[in-house]
């Protein structure tokens, strides 16, 4: 097997906040939510289990005088989703194997 | 996991990932992409003389160029979206590189190819627009 499954990425919600922060450097709290289309509360505790695992960077600053929060996939984070991705590639493949 | 979660996770994963690097764009973006990667195309070609209007052709075609990058570019960034990571990123620098070409072909060009210059902005405009009216906002 090339990839390994993470259980990190188990949750659908957690692979989406992921999946869309491995497309930028970093992305607005805001912008996650909506792409994701995932509540506040919802976004937010997926970004703190990535961050605990040292997978996701929080970074909050001000836009002027507005309070915003960054999200960021660290390098950790894309080694480990590239990871999970190709194993569940593997899985895919594997069963279209023996299908055909 | 089983093969059909493996494939629902692979497709999720790639949606999330397409809506982080293709912005929504404006109704007008496609558009007036096709039409600037067109000029960008037709005046860098045109090889008008003397020299130093070539040089001013070219100029102009590299502006239009620029202009429909920014337009892509500025919609990711207010959306609060920066930096580009993973294939897409690699998609562009190829454009990059292919535009880089292009600018040395034109550099080198007579007024005999303008035609071809032409008919490639048109070609290249009309797939600027298809490739960008998916991204348009709903």
């Amino acid at each position: 097997m090339t990839g390994k499954l993470d259980d990190a990425f188990r949750t659908t919600s957690r692979l989406q906040v992921a999946a869309f922060l491995s497309g930028c450097d970093e992305a607005e709290f805001k912008a996650v939510q909506r792409h994701c289309d995932l509540s506040p509360s919802n976004l937010s505790k997926q970004a703190a289990a990535l961050e605990e695992l040292g997978y996701a960077a929080v970074r909050k600053g001000y836009v002027g005088k507005t309070p915003r929060t960054w999200l960021a996939l660290t390098e950790d984070g894309r080694r480990a989703l590239a990871d999970h991705l190709a194993a569940l590639q593997e899985i895919a493949a594997n069963a279209a194997r023996h299908a055909g | 996991m089983q093969p059909e979660d493996a494939r629902r996770a692979l497709d999720q994963a790639h949606q999330s990932y397409n809506s982080s690097v293709e912005p929504r764009l404006p109704r007008w973006a496609p558009v007036t992409c096709a039409v600037l990667v067109t000029a960008a195309l037709s005046v860098g070609g045109y090889s008008p003389s003397p020299g130093w209007l070539k040089a001013l052709a070219i100029a102009a075609g590299v502006a239009f160029a620029l202009t429909a990058a920014y337009v892509v570019f500025r919609s990711r960034t207010r959306d609060g979206i920066s930096g580009l990571r993973g294939p897409a990123h690699q998609r562009w620098s190829n454009l990059v590189t292919a535009s880089l070409a292009v600018l040395v072909c034109a550099l080198a060009s007579s007024p005999d190819l303008r035609w071809i210059y032409m008919g490639v902005g048109a070609f290249a405009g009309i797939y600027t627009w298809w490739t960008l009216r998916k991204q348009v906002r709903a």
